[in-house]
């Protein structure tokens, strides 16, 4: 029985995902806990659509109940509004664009007033003792030593106390505690464990003369006596009596009970997925740009970027006297993609010479990357981009737009037909007809015309950024690996004054329980990423037909599903299970409209309501602080597809004609049945329901790119070593101006495009639109700063430029 | 579109100020009278800098905060309308005769023409962040 007086504290552990950027938050407290926009709340969640006071949870005799505090969004849980509710655990609670889950745990000792933080590492207030830890890396013989405070945790992940930058190490690996006088190590469920001379450890007392070791990093831990003992602080909690769920604890002292065969007011919460052994992510090859269908092993700490960076600012003079090439530019862009491109095209209009100019990238195109990605996920190039008329990166007027040159081209080839569909379509956009999009194949080639017209080829350059320093003369040392004439790869270092980042997405986001039945089974053939070459599942559908599980519902399941509805024309027997977590019927509201919803599916044109591209929204995220940002971010972004014709009959035909379903629920768990299919555990919504195991011939995760920072190795060192700071949404923190907050170096400037800028002044960061627009905004400041052969685009000049685009002239 | 009312307000200043008050010009040679279409073309102006804010006020209640070229069309055809209603009820000041309504549709369609041709693309040409800034060019 469940006491909540005796027993001990009814613990809520709530975990919910940033509605943009899809990362998952957790937080953990003892009950009562109050849900709500303002920072005094439990949980915060930051939208306009959650009121100060929003929901809360607490104990109510023995069971645990949620009540919504006459919010004006209302709080819904399984899809129902409720006023209070008993809470089971699991369910699925709706608050605003926030979809939160809530388990409810028992701690056995009477907890500390007030909440507790859900990462307790950077607020406990335990006496204050340090632990001194030396570790050196066995390869390197690089060695390291820091006195922490207790608990400290060890990890890959930048917040923790000690980072060891290894894909071996766990994001958060071992804990190390003090308790009495002695220093106490526990394996944080590692994927690769953590060893105490020689044996594999879970929690260890450590003597002196230890030898602990992770992946290949050896450390030593000794108890130092603190410089001053300060007397701990009011509310401070005893040594021993800390009971934060998730934290490691003795096995000898179970503090965390979870309520498996209590009264029946609970059901046993979800058992925890293994953490999978490698990120959720494929990543671009280092040397191709390719997208990897596994994570590389990578070589251990590579003697490159030289030792120099190590220093907090690279002296200049010593990196002359080292034994790696020097090269020097005024202008360097790193990405080499379309961010890099449109930036060095606003450039060149603006009147800096291309001499002055490096480009480092991957690819000699700069569409390469973007266009295998829209081939994978099924935009093939007579299909339309999700990208508006004017938005052209060979342009940077944005006219004619390419809605317009359509047009002039059909009327070229006599297709009129055509002709007057794209004229209905921009005229009556989006009120009488679909929005146009353009043809990726006319975008590549505008592109590529673009390219020759700028000598492109002549600034562009293969190369690797992987470390970027500021130096002790203003500029920036970026340390490069390219290849020599004989194309044998050759590390060195390049000086530039300016530096302009477009990396773009660093990798491919998979689901975790996908990623780890690939880790397990190594079959990349039934369970892929939409963003990968899967052209495989649509020759074995049309030959021999079968199951194809979906997962996600944004526009990329959109694309996926008219690819296998055309199949469907080659083989009738092909039917379609669309895993959703749950059902949607309402889509965000802001002021006073609401997105539309058609078949649980939120639509809208582009990415992000139009306005923030360059209308009211865009002026008002510009002008709002980090806070306001944020809440802007979540009520406007989301998983959205577009409004097509096409699109809504395909779901709709198919769930008439029962090939295409919708089931609802997560996915927990997949494996491989004996008949060559896949498995997978899915756990229905209804908490009364069983949970059951669902078959199917292929799935295609279709949830996106990965866009978290710490995925680029190159940023996150930098963010690392010149302790930037970070976005709201845990991006690069960029002025308004898109310059990199925390870079300046004297006279040298460096300046972001791209999705790795959101949280910053615009929304739609990654767009075609959003690189035009910073490439403009940090182009228009590197005037204002008269930064070398930077001209003001005024009216003359972009006129006179625009004309030279007309005829096709150089800059 | 997705303007801002100060890119509104900017837009017509502009285009008015230029495309608009050429084909005025042109209309005033054709009838040897400068001033009736001069005058019609600053009502237009004046009148439209309220519609404006209207619009504005309209946009909030569209998801995407846009203003398609579709309701541009409806937007100058109510103006039309409502400008020529009380040029036929109450009469402007200085408008007293006023134009006539061959005159009114010719001359109002001619500088609606100019004014939404040019703001469709070529007064990018000039202002290079004219799009992104809902309209203001200042």
């Amino acid at each position: 029985m469940l006491d909540a007086t005796n027993a001990g504290t009814l613990m809520v552990r709530v975990t919910w995902s940033d509605p943009v950027t899809g990362q998952a938050m957790e937080r953990t407290a003892p009950l009562p806990i109050t849900i709500g926009r303002t920072a005094e709340n439990t949980v915060v969640l930051n939208s306009d659509r959650v009121s100060r006071l929003h929901t809360t949870i607490e104990s109510k005799g023995f069971d645990v109940v949620i009540r919504d505090h006459n919010s004006r969004n209302g709080t819904y849980v399984e899809e129902r509004r409720i006023t209070e509710e008993v809470l089971r655990g699991g369910e699925t609670i709706q608050i605003g664009p926030f979809r939160l889950a809530a388990e409810i745990t028992l701690s056995a000792q009477p907890s500390a007033s007030g909440s507790m933080p859900a990462a307790p590492l950077s607020s406990s207030k335990l006496t204050p003792r340090l632990v001194a830890v030396r570790w050196t890396h066995l390869k390197t013989g690089e060695s390291r030593a820091l006195s922490v405070a207790t608990p400290a945790i060890i990890g890959r992940q930048p917040g923790c106390t000690i980072v060891l930058l290894s894909t071996q190490v766990s994001r958060e690996h071992a804990m190390i505690e003090i308790e009495g006088d002695q220093v106490i190590v526990s394996d944080k469920d590692s994927g690769n464990g953590t060893y105490v001379n020689g044996q594999r450890i879970e929690r260890v007392v450590i003597k002196p003369g230890d030898v602990m070791q992770i992946d290949q990093f050896q450390l030593t831990l000794a108890l130092t006596a603190p410089d001053t003992p300060r007397p701990s602080s009011a509310n401070a909690v005893p040594p021993g009596s800390r009971p934060a769920i998730g934290a490691v604890l003795p096995p000898s002292q179970p503090v965390v009970v979870r309520p498996s065969l209590p009264t029946p007011a609970y059901t046993p919460p979800p058992a925890p997925l293994a953490p999978p052994p490698n990120d959720p992510t494929l990543v671009f090859s280092d040397q191709t740009g390719v997208l990897l269908p596994f994570v590389p092993e990578k070589p251990k700490l590579d003697p490159f970027p030289p030792p120099i960076f190590q220093q907090p600012v690279v002296p200049v003079w010593q990196l002359y006297r080292g034994t790696v090439t020097v090269l020097e530019t005024t202008y360097l862009a790193i990405g080499g993609g379309i961010g890099s491109f449109t930036w060095v095209d606003h450039m060149l209009s603006a009147g800096v010479a291309p001499e002055q100019i490096v480009v480092l990238g991957l690819e000699p195109k700069p569409h390469s990357r973007y266009e295998r990605l829209c081939r994978n996920s099924q935009i093939p190039g007579h299909e339309r981009l999700r990208s508006n008329s004017d938005a052209c990166p060979d342009n940077i007027w944005g006219w004619p737009s390419y809605g317009l040159r359509e047009m002039w081209g059909s009327l070229k080839k006599g297709q009129l037909g055509n002709l007057f569909s794209v004229a209905w379509h921009i005229f009556g956009e989006p009120v009488l007809a679909d929005t146009y999009t353009p043809r990726s194949v006319d975008v590549f080639a505008a592109m590529d015309k673009e390219a020759i017209r700028i000598g492109w080829g002549r600034i562009w350059r293969y190369g690797q950024a992987k470390a970027i320093r500021k130096t002790d003369d203003g500029r920036y040392a970026v340390a490069v690996t390219t290849v020599n004439e004989r194309r044998e790869p050759v590390n060195l270092v390049m000086l530039a004054r300016f530096i302009h980042l477009a990396i773009g997405y660093p990798g491919v986001q998979f689901l975790a329980d996908l990623q780890e039945y690939r880790d397990r089974t190594k079959d990349f053939k039934r369970v892929v990423n939409a963003y990968e070459q899967h052209d495989h599942i649509y020759d074995h559908l049309a030959r021999q037909g079968g199951i194809v599980m979906v997962r996600g519902r944004g526009i990329v399941a959109s694309r996926v599903l008219q690819r296998l509805y055309e199949m469907r024309r080659y083989n009738r027997n092909i039917f379609i299970l669309h895993v959703m977590r749950s059902p949607l019927l309402t889509g965000h509201h802001y002021g006073h409209a609401r997105r539309k919803v058609i078949n649980h599916m939120d639509l809208q044109p582009f990415n992000w309501p139009k306005a923030c591209g360059g209308g009211t929204l865009r002026a008002k995220l510009e002008k709002a602080n980090d806070h306001e940002r944020d809440r802007l971010l979540n009520d406007w972004g989301g998983t959205t597809t577009a409004k097509r014709a096409d699109w809504l009959r395909i779901v709709s035909d198919g769930l008439r004609e029962g090939w295409y379903q919708i089931r609802f629920g997560t996915a927990k768990r997949v494996e491989p049945n004996p008949y060559g299919q896949v498995f997978t555990l899915m756990k229905a919504i209804n908490p009364g329901e069983p949970e059951n195991w669902v078959a199917s011939d292929f799935i295609i995760d279709c949830t996106g790119l990965e866009a978290a920072l710490d995925t680029s190795d190159l940023l996150r060192d930098m963010v690392q070593h010149h302790r930037l700071g970070r976005s709201p949404k845990g991006r690069l923190r960029v002025r308004n101006n898109f310059e990199v907050e925390g870079m300046e170096n004297g006279p040298g400037r460096m300046y972001a495009a791209g999705a790795m800028t959101l949280g910053g002044p615009l929304a739609m960061a990654d767009s075609f639109l959003g690189l035009q627009f910073a490439a403009l905004r940090s182009v228009e400041a590197l005037a204002a700063i008269q930064a070398p052969g930077v001209k003001h685009i005024g009216p003359w000049r972009s006129f006179i430029q625009w004309t030279r685009w007309v005829r096709g002239v150089k800059p | 579109m997705t303007p801002t009312l100060l890119g509104r307000w900017e837009t017509r200043l502009l285009l008015f100020a230029t495309a608009g008050s050429l084909v005025t010009a042109i209309f005033g040679l054709i009838f040897h009278d400068f001033k009736t279409p001069f005058l019609v073309l600053a009502y237009v102006l004046l009148f439209g800098f309220g519609w404006d804010a209207v619009y504005q006020l309209l946009i909030t209640y569209r998801w995407d905060q846009d203003w398609p070229t579709f309701f541009q069309v409806l937007a100058a055809i109510w103006e039309a309308a409502f400008l020529w209603l009380l040029l036929r009820t109450v009469g402007l000041p200085g408008l007293k005769p006023g134009p006539t309504g061959g005159q009114f549709i010719w001359h109002y369609t001619f500088v609606w023409l100019s004014v939404f041709v040019i703001s469709q693309g070529p007064l990018r040409t000039f202002f290079v962040g004219w799009r992104y800034r809902g309209g203001e060019w200042l």
